[in-house]
C-alpha cells in the first residue's frame, strides 16, 4: 500500500516536472514577469500609477485656486473699494448725511436717456478734493463719488446731478479710466494664480499709486472730454430741458473753478467746461 | 399618523434653515439700532451665518452668540454667498494685510453706499 502510494507520488512529481516551471524558474526573474503579466498585474500598476498622477494633480489644481488672483469681473470692485479704505482720511466718505434722492431720480433718468440694465451705487464726499468721479466695479457696474461740498456750491438740481453722473457714466464706459493703466500691471494682479510665486504686493502699491494720479491729477484729456461731451450733445438733445440743463451745469462749474480757490484743480481732472460749451454751442456749431 | 408627523418635522426644519441669513457682501456691520449712523457692535466677514430674530424692512434683526443688533437687509442673503471674496480669493486677501481698521472701513463702505438698478 506504502509503495503503491510512493509510485504515485513520484509519478505525480514528475508530471509537474513537465506541466509546472520547474523549481529553479522561481528565481528566475524573466519568467516571473511573464507570468505577472499575464496575470495583468502590470496593468494594474499603470492604472494605479494613472491615478495618483490624476490625484496629485488635483490635489495641486486646488492649492492653485487658493492663491488665485481676482478675475476681470471681480478686480476693479476690489482694488477700488481697497483705495477707498485706504484714503478715507482724504476722501472722507463716513460722515452723516441726509438723503438726497439722487438715487430714484438717476435710476428714472438712465431709463429716460435707454441706459439700461446697469447696477449702480453712489457714495457721497465731504470734501472739495474730488468733485466727481466714476469707477468700473465690475460687470454693468458702476461706482459714482459725489463731493457734497461742490453740489452745494454749484446748487445743483437733481437733474443737474443725475446729468453730471451721466457724464461720468460714458467716461467710464468708454474705458477712459481702464486704459489710463498699464495693462501688464493690471495682469499681473488679476486673472491666474501666484501660487509658488511672490504676491505682487510691489504691483499692488504701484497701482494704488496710479488710482491716486488718475483721479487727483491727471483726469482726462481733451480728446476724451472732447468726445463725451458730443455724445451727451446727442443723447440730452431729443429733450430740450435736459440739454438746457446740462449747458446751465457746465455754465454754473465754469464760473466756480474760475472764482473759487478750493476747485483751482477741476480744470486739471476735466478740461474744460468753458470748451465744453463752446463745442456744444448752436450758435457756433 | 407616522407620515403626518414626518412631514410636520421636515417643514418645521425647513422654517428652522430659513431663519438664517448670511453675511453677503465683504465686511458688513451689526449696529446697536435700526440705523447705518447707530453704534457699530461689530464688523463680519462674508458668509457669516446670523439668526434672524426680525425682518424690520431695510434693517433685519440679527444675533450670532453674544452678539445681537440689526444689518442692513441688502447685506444679507438667506443661503451662503458662492461669490465672496474672501472664499474665491482666500490667499490674496490674506496678502492685502488688512488690519482691523481697514476691515471696518470697508464694512462701513457697504452701509454707505446709495444703491440703484436701472431694470428695463
Amino acid at each position: 500500500m506504502i509503495k503503491f502510494l510512493l509510485l504515485i507520488l513520484i509519478s505525480l512529481g514528475s508530471f509537474s516536472k513537465k506541466q509546472m516551471p520547474v523549481n529553479n524558474d522561481f528565481i528566475n526573474f524573466e519568467n516571473i514577469k511573464g507570468v505577472l503579466k499575464k496575470d495583468q498585474l502590470e496593468k494594474t500598476l499603470t492604472e494605479k500609477q494613472k491615478r495618483a498622477q490624476i490625484q496629485k494633480q488635483k490635489k495641486k489644481s486646488k492649492q492653485m485656486k487658493l492663491y488665485g488672483l481676482p478675475t476681470q469681473d471681480d478686480f476693479w470692485k476690489i482694488m477700488i473699494e481697497h483705495w477707498l479704505v485706504k484714503n478715507i482720511t482724504i476722501l472722507k466718505w463716513d460722515f452723516r448725511k441726509p438723503d438726497y434722492g439722487v438715487d430714484e431720480y438717476f435710476t428714472n433718468f438712465l431709463r429716460q436717456t435707454g441706459e439700461i440694465g446697469l447696477k449702480f451705487n453712489i457714495l457721497y464726499l465731504n470734501t472739495p478734493n474730488i468733485s466727481h468721479f466714476a469707477f468700473p466695479m465690475g460687470s454693468n457696474e458702476y461706482l459714482f463719488l459725489v463731493s457734497v461740498p461742490f453740489i452745494k456750491s454749484l446748487d445743483l438740481s437733481k437733474l443737474e446731478i443725475s446729468i453730471m453722473l451721466l457724464e461720468d457714466l460714458l467716461r467710464v464706459k468708454n474705458d477712459y479710466f481702464i486704459n489710463s493703466f498699464d495693462s501688464k500691471l493690471t495682469s499681473s494682479l488679476s486673472g491666474g494664480s501666484f501660487y509658488q510665486k511672490e504676491f505682487p504686493s510691489k504691483n499692488l502699491k504701484t497701482l494704488m499709486t496710479k488710482i491716486d494720479e488718475k483721479v487727483f491729477e491727471k483726469g482726462f484729456s481733451f480728446q476724451e472730454q472732447h468726445k463725451i461731451t458730443k455724445m451727451m450733445n446727442n443723447i440730452l438733445i431729443s429733450d430740450t430741458q435736459n440739454w438746457q440743463a446740462y449747458y446751465r451745469m457746465l455754465s454754473k462749474i465754469d464760473e466756480l473753478v474760475k472764482g473759487n480757490l478750493m476747485y483751482k484743480n477741476y480744470l486739471k481732472i476735466y478740461p474744460s467746461p468753458e470748451l465744453q460749451m463752446n463745442w456744444l454751442n448752436p450758435t457756433k456749431n | 399618523m407616522v407620515k403626518i408627523t414626518l412631514i410636520l418635522l421636515l417643514f418645521k426644519s425647513a422654517n428652522a434653515f430659513s431663519g438664517y441669513q448670511y453675511a453677503s457682501k465683504a465686511y458688513v456691520q451689526m449696529h446697536q439700532n435700526q440705523s447705518r449712523y447707530s453704534r457699530v457692535i461689530s464688523n463680519f466677514e462674508c458668509n457669516q451665518p446670523f439668526k434672524l430674530v426680525k425682518d424690520h424692512g431695510e434693517f433685519s434683526e440679527v444675533s450670532y452668540a453674544a452678539y445681537k443688533g440689526f444689518i442692513l437687509s441688502r447685506n444679507l442673503i438667506s443661503s451662503k454667498n458662492k461669490e465672496c471674496p474672501q472664499d474665491k480669493y482666500s490667499k490674496f486677501f490674506e496678502y492685502l494685510s488688512l488690519d482691523v481698521s481697514d476691515m471696518h472701513y470697508w464694512g462701513r463702505l457697504q452701509d454707505l453706499y446709495v444703491t440703484g438698478e436701472v431694470n428695463p
